[in-house]
């Protein structure tokens, strides 16, 4: 154990430097310092935990820096902790053991900061640490020697503060120069049977190359404490060796044997033993009775967390970021619509008319513009996100939250992905990434698609402009009663999670609230750019495919004969009013009554064709299941063009009820709606939109999951088409069974709602 | 262990402002390693610094930072009467005794 490692680091060669370090130690600053904002940033293999890496500025050799995720300890018990763990060991899929380990720590909070410095320099390879925001520290009253502390952990320990450049080349000039270990490995002993049993597992470790020889020991008791408890804390069981399994179980028996029950907390305990002993020697008061001070931090939180102005200021805040991902994004996402169309209309005038063109502008583009018209609800969030997490307010805002969420199963975290539903889950579902215990977050996700978003107003609104007339109190209260019908759907299915599927040890809450920083502009850009761009490329494609697969299923089998009976009825329309179809094709003038019976034709020819295709099939097959809902089949045939997105819903009503789908002005389909009368059936003649069914269509939309872009992002954060398949399945029961309810009981109800 | 003795109560009950000593740690397995690892262990000086507006969760201070727990796990959170630590139960703003 008192063996040192020092790994000969060649200039030539690439040097690879992992940076570790806890939450809220101004890892991620000092990254983004150390590489010069170039980096490169993606998914580890198999997790949702976020990959960041990038070169080393100004330092004449190549060195490429791995920005780990932040972990408070490398005991594997989430995800992160595990992604960190195996990079230092050199066990995740196609990457070695860094050549140096870089670990960030607080100098403010020194001591639980050094913890997982610890357990980095129990790996036994080559570590510099970066003793981080000395600015901070002293305006809390301490003074960090770190020649002091270099002395006492036996590797180099340069002063550093991140958000001012300053430290930045005397740490660059660390990394490059190999630095032995003047220290042994681990500065603390345990009981002497305790070493045996875990020197014993670290040789089979070493014969199975499960880990370096320098690593050996220090993987050892982190395999020991992590395997401790009976059950194993992480979902996913871990796929080590089946030796390694025998030799910690084994080892286990042995030191229980010896008189040791719990080795994780004697372990904890050394290791903070021996860091309170490196701490004493390394840091003091700048001057007596400094350290005693009130934060100014402190004086922020009497106001930020106070029964009253804190809430005030909660809702504030809250009410800010609602309102600017619900209307700031409007100018921008009108902007890319009329961009979209732009594109769609060059297509048609340039490639001959037939599916290839269709294809390319309807299917194609209109998926792309599909993608792309979230874009900038996403940033909006995203800039919000990282705003609140830059100043150290989101810990705040979950830990007034959390007594609200709690009763529900859900985490105080849980709040901003869910109100942010409200505008589009999509970056409500990225939202929860914040979120560490991975049961809270699955349940987080898989109920913020029943908050209410955005695309279901239209679909609101067109409903309840066929049903309830234009009083504009029983409009808004209509929309209200679908917000709180989403929001308590949402909340009672996380109850109903929580206690099923995704049961577990009680959720834990263990939350650090870290001071409060000026917010750095750029630092906040680049974290809104990275994450927005994340959803582009990830779950872009997949959305864009699946509008494509919808368009087509709108789109075959052609109708044989309604577009060439249009034609030949449009040119006999021109015929009569005495022009020319040739000269009209060029653009000659056509009177207003002409024109507005051309479009009619059209838009008779497009709803014969919609009527035609596979969904209009399906709408007639599926209407026997829909009638107790209160639907015909052309309310299926929205429904099931609603599954690419909801707001679909409106434009092919207006096809359906041939009345186009490219005005903005739905008082034609309205009127169409309120005439429409059930063809056969036991209602046959009676009104197909009464207030039940209205009701009932409403209550579908909330609760349905017709949107495929929240599958796709489902699918990617969870990586796996399980969690997607169980949310499409339970909302669409749910959305049945909730509509059935509601038209059945309406129905029942009397004449006063039919 | 979990036997209680006169001047021994648990985070959950210290009053507001005041400091003990962490004498036993008796939640879920899963947050004792997650307490330990993050400095509460049996030994600790925790000081209870807010309660949420709500009444729950709880901010403590532990080794000179802030940490966030739920009432209903600091109950299992043992503290110690602290022998050094007279404050404990005399009141705060005491006038000092000439």
């Amino acid at each position: 154990m008192s063996d040192v490692a020092p790994t000969a680091i060649g200039r030539s060669t690439l040097l690879r430097v992992a940076v570790a370090g806890n939450p809220n130690s101004g890892k991620t600053t000092l990254f983004n310092a150390l590489t010069g904002l170039r980096h490169h940033v993606g998914n580890y293999p198999g997790v949702t935990v976020e990959k960041r890496e990038g070169r080393l500025t100004g330092a004449g050799a190549p060195v490429t820096l791995l920005d780990l995720p932040g972990t408070y300890s490398l005991s594997a018990r989430s995800p992160d902790e595990r992604v960190a763990r195996d990079a230092l060991l050199g066990r995740m899929a196609g990457a070695e053991a860094p050549d140096l380990t870089l670990v960030v720590v607080d100098a403010a909070n020194l001591e639980r900061n050094l913890y997982l410095g610890a357990q980095v320099l129990e790996l036994g390879r080559p570590v510099v640490i970066a003793c981080n925001m000395l600015d901070m520290a002293e305006a809390a009253g301490l003074r960090v020697d770190c020649a002091a502390l270099s002395a006492a952990l036996g590797v180099p320990v340069v002063g550093t503060v991140g958000t001012r450049r300053i430290g930045l080349e005397a740490l660059r000039a660390s990394l490059l120069r190999p630095s032995p270990r003047t220290r042994p490995v681990r500065g603390w002993r345990l009981p002497d049977a305790i070493e045996t049993a875990v020197g014993e597992l670290a040789r089979t470790l070493m014969e199975l190359r499960f880990c370096d020889a320098a690593s050996a020991d220090g993987a050892a008791l982190l395999l020991m404490v992590d395997h401790w408890d009976a059950a194993p804390l992480l979902p996913e069981a871990e796929d080590l060796p089946s030796r390694v399994r025998d030799e910690i179980a084994a080892a286990r028996r042995q030191i229980i044997a010896a008189g040791t029950h719990d080795l994780p907390s004697l372990v904890v305990e050394q290791r903070y033993a021996w860091i309170g002993r490196v701490v004493q020697r390394a840091v003091g008061p700048t001057s007596p009775g400094a350290a005693g001070r009130e934060r100014i931090s402190d004086r922020i939180d009497r106001v930020l967390t106070h029964r009253v102005f804190g809430a005030l200021a909660f809702a504030a805040v809250m009410f800010l970021m609602f309102v600017a991902i619900f209307s700031g994004a409007e100018p921008l996402m009108g902007m890319i619509e009329a961009g979209q169309g732009f594109v769609q209309d060059a297509f048609r005038t340039a490639l001959p008319p037939g599916p290839l063109c269709d294809l390319l502008a309807d299917g194609v583009i209109g998926g792309v513009g599909a993608v792309v018209v979230f874009f900038p609800q996403i940033c909006i969030l995203f800039l919000f996100i990282a705003l609140l997490e830059d100043s150290g307010y989101m810990a705040r805002a979950a830990f007034l939250m959390d007594r609200l969420m709690q009763g529900v199963g859900l985490h105080g975290k849980s709040f901003i992905p869910l109100l942010s539903s409200y505008a589009c889950a999509v970056p409500g579902i990225m939202a929860t990434r914040t979120i560490e215990n991975p049961r809270d977050r699955l349940a987080t996700i898989m109920v913020a698609p029943l908050m209410s978003c955005s695309a279901r107003l239209p679909v609101y609104i067109t409903i309840i402009g066929a049903v309830f007339g234009a009083s504009l109190w029983l409009k808004a209260g209509v929309i209200f009663a679908m917000y709180v019908v989403g929001t308590v759907a949402a909340l009672l299915m996380a109850a109903v999670f929580k206690r099923t599927v995704l049961r577990g040890p009680r959720a834990t809450f263990l939350l650090e609230l870290p001071p409060y920083h000026l917010p750095r502009p750029g630092a906040i850009l680049r974290a809104m750019w990275d994450r927005s761009r994340l959803f582009l490329t990830r779950a872009g494609t997949i959305i864009a495919a699946l509008c494509v697969v919808m368009w087509a299923l709108a789109y075959f089998p052609r109708h044989p004969t309604a577009w060439s009976e249009a034609d030949r009825r449009a040119k006999a329309r021109l015929s009569t009013a005495g022009l020319d179809p040739a000269a009209v094709a060029r653009g000659a003038e056509v009177p207003d009554e002409v024109r507005a019976d051309l479009k009619r034709i059209r838009d008779e020819a497009a709803g014969e064709q919609l009527r035609h295709s596979w969904i209009g099939r399906l709408g007639h097959v599926v209407e026997p299941a829909l009638r107790p809902l209160g639907f015909d089949w052309k309310i299926g045939v929205g429904i099931l063009s609603s599954f690419a997105a909801r707001e679909v819903f409106v434009s092919t009503m207006g096809v359906v009820y041939n009345v186009g789908s490219g005005d903005d002005d739905t008082t034609p389909l309205r009127e169409r709606m309120r005439a429409a009368r059930w063809e056969s059936g036991p209602r046959a003649g009676g009104p197909i939109y009464t207030t039940a069914a209205g009701l009932s269509l409403m209550v579908f939309y909330v609760l349905c999951c017709q949107c495929v872009s929240t599958l796709a992002v489902v699918r990617r954060e969870t990586n796996s088409w399980r969690w997607p398949a169980i949310m499409f399945t339970y909302m669409t029961v749910l959305a049945y069974v909730g509509s059935l309810a509601v038209y059945q009981v309406g129905t029942r109800l009397g004449g006063g709602l039919s | 262990m979990t036997a209680r003795h006169d001047g021994e109560y648990s985070l959950a009950e210290l009053p507001l402002g005041r400091e003990g000593r962490v004498r036993a740690i008796e939640v879920g397995a899963e947050l004792r390693r997650r307490l330990q690892e993050m400095g509460v262990i049996v030994g600790t000086i925790v000081r209870l610094t807010r309660i949420a507006p709500l009444g729950d969760p709880l901010e403590i201070e532990v080794r000179g930072y802030r940490l966030s727990v739920r009432r209903a796990d600091a109950r299992g959170i043992h503290l110690a009467h602290d022998p050094a630590g007279e404050a404990l139960t005399a009141p705060m703003a005491a006038p000092a005794v000439a």
